[in-house]
């Protein structure tokens, strides 16, 4: 058992390699497509200085930083800490003084003029300066662009250090962004997981046992009725219900009215807050759920050993809750891995709607503002809850059905 | 899998039952059989006038207001605030030396207690109220203001918004301690605005003192001080609020800060509210359904969505109030930038360029701009028609800059006039024989946007011009203005002041970074060619600059009344409408002053909430 | 659901594959397939259904009232017309009042509008009327409409007059957006779209995957190794996120045709993993069946191999699951444009159609922004009653 947890763990490392790979990828098919640019609100703002666009890139891996300390002699400089042949950013280039006083750059179309002190040229990596500042301590800062391999190895050895760097759009580290948004988003997923169950197993039961009767039609339309809805048009049609009937709070995850009072009250402020979207996500679900279940248990009561039971004289109660149910529930035991995997991304919509402070929410707005290693961040850390579930739910199925065996 | 039910019946009935909550839906309308006018006159619109005077009353201690906004603050640090999600917040938390009055317009006395100014218009002196303290017990003194102004705003290593509305001639003034309650102030040149523009927050020095100078890794401590995730009670503040409370996402919650300086006239203390609280919501429409259910107390109201409030005006306690056209605008304008990219491609293409710096095909445009019809269909009579790029309701407003009625004839007669025809295609074709075809961007997910661009490109197409409409999102059409430049035309929205035309000097400014309709300067443009530009551009500077300094009111007002009329014949922006600005609250506030002055969005009523309070 | 079905698809898929693998051959059972399919009297009705909405989509130009982008701004949020059949107890044939939209000068110096209705003034509704001009399947230029309404009269039949001020009336079945457009002539020419995205990405994604999937299987080994690893790897990442990401790529300035084609491989490129993994699975079954060995025998190269003998096998099994994935691909070109990030405006879709209604305060107002909600539900009814029949019907084990 042990091992064989232990090697599906590492049996994820290559895979969430090639995930994350991909995930960086499209990124910077995004960058290059879509001239996505993570940095443009920033340099939109007009008190923004070149040098701290510098340091944003450099800090986002797009470019590495140099920096040389040298004394002007002769006129000419060739930079030392990379070779010739490598790319230089042009507007990454700042050469101050000593004291700190910036010395001005003269472009191509002063090519003619003759350099003043305090002046310099920059071209093929090499500096010219003025004769007048011969023998100046001079301070040279610039950066080459780093190509995509090299940015996404510095990411993901940052990443595997548990750095997950920082949003840009929020302006703080992602791994507390993510961490708070996640534990919201599973609080949804665990309130759906539980409805679901709860009402889909017994129902299926139910009905199968019931079948053809008339509450069985009814559910069975009911449930092809809630399993052609889209999420989200579920969700809008609940939050229509909410603002007609005041019953429940349109949107958020609690109130800040009850965020004043003792924890009891907050508790139950956000169960209120929790019904419409567990209701929304649950009702897809439990149609899709109870249908398997119903069919699963109608296998069952048809197969041998079940007539056996009954001609044997069990009692029906027992024919059913001891060896029908047992049998049917296995099967989709592996539906419940797809449920636990799904919990972190099945809620995005309605999350967006209902304006629950989960990690689809902030998703979104993620790849909206192109803030990488906040998307990054989300992408795996939802990869991983994905994989978990997976693995929970051949343990579990391992652990219902005893013929099953796990195979380490 | 699937059994053979017998329930088509029920099928049928769910079918249906989809589709009955549509019928039910359906409103049934009154009668009205006079034909009589449908539309509103503008000029019958009323707004709210101001006060004579701003006299607030006692109030009473107590209660607490909330309201609702769609961004929380991104920062807390006052000079990195940037977003007005984030100003909006630190207004509260922040006073600068001086303030201005929303009711009187005046600028008064906030933590300077008064001021003069030298003969030669260049040098204020201040005095500072005594006593002042920070919320952490500190006196707040001559020290603090220095330092804010010296090693804060002027410091190209911290990004701040507030260096730039400083600069004379583009240098900063000098900021010197007399002695712990004065300072002085000196400019290089007089200026009429500048003494408006000294309300930027003053922050704590006792703080702050060394992370300004890049350490040893050249890194500024200061940029990455009070951002979201501070402590509370470490943010100092020295105005009337202090943050007592923020979730992210969720809200934020402001109580007194016990050493604000501010006693109501009986001595009592302010603010007299308990809390101040700003939940965050998803969008504009999730805020109106708050406010309706009641768990929101004020709310900036756009022209849609007045008549869902207007019939619950009695029985929600509440009143909506107008106050008049907001100061915000809404514009075309086209990329009349000659620059070329740094691989000496031309941003705009050159035939559709010659277009657009063509002021004939500008003006053409202007004459098919469906104000009315803008105003009528899609802000249902809430707005008003915009004509110059200074808000009406300015004081330096010029009542008489040409306006461009809608009229497709003289549209069509000013195009022959530039030599533009229409071929046997009704296609509009320039006097080279080239069709007439350009992209129009506005940012997506903005359904007033979307509405009027359709009315443009509706008028637009019938005087034979192909428009291709492009919904982008904002960042990249920020990028497009800034960065790329590679735009044809573009209906963007801005927010103005209502008070000093020379805070929109930035869009005159050949460098500036909002002269939009003409980017890539020379000098700062990194592509192979930078733009060029033509000379009323420059005219229109002068006349800012001129006006800067000139400290007659009635000659400052000739300045910019000839600016207005030399912008509206050159139309880089080609304006459509001005909303109604429409704010509501609930009646039970006290101390409600509501001033188009006050600020963007809710400003306009929290631009006093210290004496705000909770009536019975 | 949109999420979701594109997850619990495979298990669809499996299970599909699970009863129809190993069919002997097609032709012997085409007779009984049909007959099982005719008794199973849901997927009649998915098939009715989704024969209505491709019909209604392919003579969209015919069947609605407008053009697609045809506005009448100051008809926006204009409430669904009501057709009258007698007016003061005089039957006058289908017609419906004129609906005026008002002003009034309100509390607060503020205007407010009023819809009212003026029972002064009737449109009579009349059939094959002659109306904007289109192309009637891209070919034949024609302006006829199904329906429409004539020009205003009054009570006693005379022409009646509007105020100057005012713009004449439209029939809206299902009312107008907020744009002034007709909903149900944009919900057909958006059907055009929501409807098309499915089957086309399937198109695309199917023959990859099943290649992809023939050649794992096929070769095994190290080629089945690498593929499988890209397939886990798209399999696992969340599909919504992985959607949101990708649809980021999209360059600005794409027309709308291309931005069409780019939801579309948008969605196939999510897709085909899934595919790819069921297939290779039965590919790795059928491998070792006799003909298989019989065909490499004889020196026939491989990929000849998979396309003539392999996938034919499967047919059965791909008619059945790409008809059940059809909905997950409608749902996510839905989802997209309902995030403003597939379909754009002025182009229609229903999912881009329904991003009206994330606006709370005007669905109150204007309950009929929902229409295209409906139309998405029904599609996925359809596909799903018509695939499950076709399920059962492939599926020889079990007696209908």
């Amino acid at each position: 058992m042990f091992r064989y947890i232990l090697k599906r763990l590492i049996q994820m490392i290559p895979l969430l390699l090639i995930i994350s790979f991909l995930g960086f990828g499209i990124i910077r098919v995004a960058e290059v497509f879509a001239n996505a640019d993570p940095l443009a609100q920033m340099k939109m703002s007009p008190t923004v200085t070149a040098e701290t666009i510098r340091r944003e890139k450099s800090r986002l891996g797009y470019e590495t930083p140099y920096a040389e300390s040298i004394q002007v002699s002769g006129t000419s400089y060739t930079v030392t800490k990379v070779n010739a042949s490598a790319k230089i950013v042009d507007d990454s280039i700042v050469v101050k003084m000593k004291d700190g006083e910036n010395l001005t750059r003269l472009g191509d179309s002063e090519k003619s003029k003759p350099l003043a002190a305090g002046e310099y040229r920059f071209e093929n990596g090499v500096f010219t300066f003025a004769a007048a500042d011969a023998g100046k301590q001079v301070e040279l800062e610039y950066s080459t662009p780093n190509g995509f391999i090299v940015r996404y190895f510095k990411w993901m050895f940052q990443f595997i250090q548990g750095d997950m760097g920082e949003s840009y759009y929020y302006k703080s580290p992602v791994s507390s962004l993510i961490l708070s948004r996640l534990a919201n988003t599973v609080i949804l997923g665990i309130g759906t997981l539980l409805v679901t169950w709860l009402v889909a197993v017994p129902l299926g039961i139910y009905l199968a046992v019931r079948q053809y009767s008339l509450i069985d039609q009814i559910s069975s339309s009911v449930s092809y009725f809630f399993m052609g809805f889209p999420d989200f048009f579920l969700a809008i049609i609940f939050l229509l219900f909410a603002a007609a009937t005041g019953w429940f709070p349109i949107g958020e995850m609690s109130s800040i009215k009850a965020a004043q009072s003792s924890l009891p009250i907050q508790i139950l402020d956000v169960l209120h807050h929790l019904v419409l979207p567990t209701l929304t996500l649950s009702m897809i679900s439990i149609a899709t759920l109870q249908r398997r279940m119903r069919a699963n248990m109608l296998d069952i009561l048809s197969e041998e050993y079940i007539k056996t039971a009954r001609a044997k004289g069990l009692p029906e109660k027992k024919v059913i809750y001891k060896h029908a149910v047992r049998n049917a529930i296995n099967p989709i035991i592996t539906l419940l891995g797809f449920e636990i995997a799904g919990l972190v991304s099945g809620a995005a919509f309605v999350e967006i709607i209902f304006s629950w402070p989960g990690l689809g929410n902030m998703m979104l707005q993620a790849v909206l503002g192109t803030d990488l290693n906040l998307v990054m961040a989300g992408l795996i850390i939802s990869t991983v809850m994905l994989l978990l579930g997976n693995l929970l739910a051949d343990l579990l199925l391992a652990f219902a059905d005893p013929r099953i065996k796990l195979e380490a | 899998m699937m059994p053979a039910f017998r329930f088509r019946k029920l099928i049928g009935a769910t079918l249906a039952a989809t589709l009955l909550p549509l019928l039910a839906g359906c409103p049934t309308l009154q009668e009205d059989n006079a034909s009589a006018a449908v539309k509103i006159d503008s000029s019958q619109i009323k707004s709210l006038p101001l006060p004579e005077k701003y006299e607030p009353s006692i109030g009473k201690h107590g209660g607490m207001r909330i309201i609702s906004s769609v961004s929380l603050p991104k920062t807390f640090n006052a000079a990195l605030a940037a977003e007005t999600s984030s100003t909006d917040v630190i207004g509260q938390m922040y006073l600068g030396l001086v303030a201005t009055n929303a009711i009187t317009t005046e600028v008064e006395p906030s933590l300077a207690e008064s001021w003069t100014l030298s003969p030669d218009k260049k040098t204020y002196t201040f005095t500072l109220r005594k006593g002042l303290k920070w919320s952490d017990g500190q006196p707040l003194t001559a020290d603090d203001v220095v330092f804010t102004f010296n090693e804060v705003i002027d410091n190209k290593m911290i990004p701040n918004n507030y260096r730039d509305g400083l600069l004379i001639n583009d240098q900063f003034p000098k900021v010197v301690k007399i002695d712990d309650l004065r300072l002085s102030i000196t400019t290089p040149e007089p200026s009429v605005p500048f003494l408006r523009g000294l309300g930027d927050p003053i922050m704590p020095k006792h703080i702050f003192e060394g992370t300004t100078k890049p350490d040893k890794d050249g890194r500024i401590k200061f940029n990455q001080m009070w951002g979201l995730n501070t402590k509370i009670d470490e943010i100092v503040v020295n105005g009337p609020w202090k943050l007592a409370d923020y979730r992210p996402g969720q809200w934020l919650v402001l109580e007194p800060n016990e050493n604000y300086y501010l006693k109501d006239k009986q001595g009592g203390t302010l603010p007299y509210l308990k809390k101040f609280i700003t939940i965050e919501v998803q969008d504009q429409s999730t805020e109106i359904i708050k406010y309706m259910a009641k768990e929101t107390d004020a709310l900036s109201l756009r022209a849609e969505d007045y008549d869902v409030l207007e019939p619950l005006q009695k029985k929600g306690k509440f009143e909506i109030v107008n106050l008049g056209p907001a100061t915000g605008t809404l514009f075309v304008m086209f990329n009349m930038s000659t620059a070329q990219n740094d691989k000496g491609k031309p941003v705009v293409d050159p035939i559709k360029s010659t277009w657009f710096r063509n002021k004939y095909f500008r003006q053409a445009l202007a004459h098919a701009i469906d104000k009315e019809g803008m105003i009528q269909s899609i802000y249902k009579g809430r707005a008003l028609p915009q004509y110059s790029h200074i808000s009406q309701q300015n004081p330096f407003y010029n009542p008489n800059t040409p306006q461009y009625d809608y009229d497709l004839k003289k549209a069509a007669a000013k195009l022959a006039e530039a030599g533009f025809k229409k071929n046997s295609n009704d296609e509009l074709i320039d006097p080279q024989g080239h069709r007439v075809e350009f992209n129009l961007v506005t940012n997506s997910g903005n359904t007033m946007r979307d509405a009027a661009c359709a009315i443009l490109r509706k008028d637009w197409s019938k005087l034979g011009i192909k428009v291709n409409y492009q919904p982008v999102q904002f960042n990249i059409m920020v990028q497009q203005i800034d960065q790329t430049l590679d735009w044809e035309a573009m209906m963007i929205g801005l927010t103005g002041s209502a008070i000093e035309p020379h805070f929109g000097i930035n869009s005159w400014k050949l460098d500036g970074r909002m002269h939009m309709f003409n980017m890539g300067h020379p000098a700062e443009w990194k592509g192979k060619k930078g733009t060029s530009f033509s000379p009323w551009e420059k005219e229109v500077l002068d006349l800012y600059e001129k006006a800067a300094v000139e400290f007659d009111f009635e000659k400052r007002k000739q300045l910019y009344w000839k600016s207005q009329e030399i912008v509206a014949d050159n139309l880089p922006f080609l304006y459509t409408v001005n909303q109604l600005s429409l704010v509501t609250y609930r009646k039970n506030l006290g101390n409600i002053f509501p001033s188009i002055h006050g600020g963007s969005a809710l400003s306009v009523i929290n631009w006093n909430t210290d004496v705000h309070y909770i009536q019975e | 659901m949109s999420t979701h079905s594109l997850d619990t698809q495979i298990v669809d898929a499996q299970e599909a594959a699970r009863a129809t693998a190993g069919l002997p051959t097609m032709t012997s059972t085409r007779q009984k397939i049909l007959r099982r399919f005719l008794r199973h009297r849901l997927a009649i009705l998915g098939l009715i259904i989704l024969t209505i909405l491709y019909a209604s989509a392919l003579f969209a130009d015919l069947l609605s009232p407008y053009g697609m982008n045809s506005s009448v701004i100051n008809h926006s949020h204009f409430p669904p017309s009501q057709v009258h059949l007698s007016h003061q107890g005089q039957f006058k044939g289908p017609f419906i009042y004129h609906v005026r939209k008002k002003l009034v000068m309100g509390e607060n110096g503020i205007p407010a509008s009023k819809l009212l209705v003026d029972k002064t003034i009737l449109y009579p509704v009349k059939f094959f009327t002659q109306g904007e001009s289109y192309k009637f399947l891209g070919l034949i230029p024609m302006n006829f409409h199904l329906f429409g309404i004539g020009a205003p009269v009054n009570a006693e039949g005379q022409p009646a007059t509007l105020h100057p001020d005012e713009k004449l009336n439209r029939v809206y079945i299902w009312g107008a957006d907020i744009q002034g457009r007709d909903i149900f002539t944009r919900l057909l020419f958006g059907g055009r779209i929501s409807l098309t995205v499915g089957i086309l990405a399937i198109c695309i994604s199917y023959p990859i995957g099943l290649l992809m999937g023939g050649i794992a299987g096929y070769f095994g080994g190290m080629v089945d190794n690498v593929i499988m690893r890209i397939v886990e790897a798209i399999i696992s990442f969340p599909s919504l996120y992985l959607l949101l990401t990708l649809s980021a790529t999209l360059p600005k300035g794409l027309t709308s045709i291309q931005r069409y084609l780019a939801v579309i491989i948008i969605l196939s490129f999510i897709g085909w993993a899934g595919q790819a993994r069921i297939y290779r699975g039965q590919v790795l079954s059928l491998r070792q069946l006799e003909y298989v060995e019989a065909a490499r025998a004889v020196g026939m190269k491989d990929i000849p191999i998979i396309i003539k003998h392999i996938i034919p096998q499967m047919s059965s099994w791909i008619i059945v699951s790409a008809t059940i994935s059809i909905p997950a691909y409608t749902l996510g070109e839905a989802s997209l444009s309902f995030l403003s990030l597939g379909i754009q405006d002025p182009e229609s879709s229903w999912g881009l159609m329904l991003s009206e209604a994330k606006n709370i305060v005007a669905v109150q107002q204007s309950p009929w922004l929902l229409i295209p909600g409906f139309a998405i539900v029904l599609t996925v009814f359809g596909f799903n009653f018509f695939g499950d029949g076709l399920r059962d019907a492939f599926d020889t084990k079990k007696q209908v």
